[in-house]
């Protein structure tokens, strides 16, 4: 599962902006500088937030990009899907409409607790959340977990578990 | 947050072999007809998933494949590490290892969150529990949940923490 480089992007753009809410616009310039996003790839990433309803842009000297809705109200996932499409597919496609057979008949029960997971945290946390360094807390006790900083770990189920 | 055609395919391979545990030898073109699966792209996620000790091949007329391990001890997760590498990456990076600023400091946070979900589900499903179609109660739970088959839902509302 791979978050993309646009995704990732787009999130620490939409940060900038809900660290500023409330001052003037930003730059693409200033964006591009804090966070260190090439120019080009960002103005890509601009429109298409802009597009979504995540961002709004004001034209002139004193022009730049805000937030369009309060930071508290968009999600990590809203960003996510207004750049890379839904939050989780198989393939290219969406997780319900992938058919398996055989075998793999409950694969699509896999992938949807997957998504599913995913949203637990993508929905539940808001550009305010991080900004403000306050997760919410379901997301907190995820990484308070010592093993969730731990990569390739190949726990295994305990016989009978 | 995308799950490859490799990952799908090696998943829904190593399952058709649970399926078979105990008969024999599975010939690739039987794996590959029975899950739709291109044969020469099968064959090169076959030879991975042999590196990673997860199948293992015989020679001969009765040859084939077969799980290296007992399917009830592999997980879906080992399988994806097999093909894909880490189980969940931030632009090719480990998540434990990509570093924000500013604004974007408790992201690292937010990432290794979404892993320890995903690995809850993908650790304990194995290939067995896919094969016999008796999922973990946690993830059956979390399938069975009506909402969670609805797609683009901006159902939950961003600060109803619960």
């Amino acid at each position: 599962m791979r978050v993309s480089a646009k995704a990732d992007y787009a999130v620490r753009a939409a940060l900038e902006l809900a660290a500023a809410s409330d001052a003037r616009p930003l730059k693409r310039e200033q964006i591009s500088a804090a966070q260190k996003i090439p120019s080009k790839f960002l103005e890509t990433i601009m429109l298409e937030l802009k597009h979504a309803g995540i961002v709004k842009s004001t034209r002139g000297a004193d022009g730049g990009y805000a937030l369009a809705r309060p930071a508290e109200d968009i999600s990590v996932a809203d960003v996510i899907r207004a750049v890379d499409g839904p939050l989780a597919n198989v393939r290219g496609e969406r997780v319900e409409s992938v058919e398996y057979d055989g075998a793999a008949t409950s694969l699509r029960d896999v992938w949807v607790a997957v998504r599913a997971s995913l949203r637990r945290v993508l929905e539940s946390t808001s550009l305010a959340d991080v900004v403000e360094r306050d997760l919410p807390e379901a997301v907190m006790q995820l990484t308070e977990d010592p093993e969730a900083y731990i990569s390739l770990n190949r726990r295994r189920r305990a016989p009978g578990q | 947050m995308r799950v490859s055609a490799k990952a799908d395919y090696a998943i829904r391979a190593t399952a058709e072999l649970a399926a078979a545990e105990g008969t024999g030898q599975m010939r690739a073109d039987r794996i590959a007809e029975a899950q739709d699966i291109p044969i020469k792209f099968l064959e090169s996620i076959l030879l991975e998933l042999k590196h990673a000790g997860i199948v293992r091949s015989q020679r001969g007329s009765e040859g084939g494949y077969a799980l290296a391990r007992p399917g009830s001890e592999i997980s879906l997760a080992d399988v994806i590490r097999a093909v894909d590498g880490p189980l969940a990456n931030v632009r090719g990076d480990r998540p434990e290892n990509v570093t924000y600023k500013g604004a974007a400091g408790r992201l690292t946070d937010v990432w290794i969150a979404v892993r320890a979900n995903l690995r809850s589900v993908l650790e304990s499903t194995s290939v067995a529990d896919l094969a016999n179609g008796t999922l973990p109660p946690e993830v059956e739970e979390l399938a069975a949940n009506k909402e969670n088959w609805v797609s683009l839902g901006r159902i939950r509302g961003v600060g109803a923490r619960s």
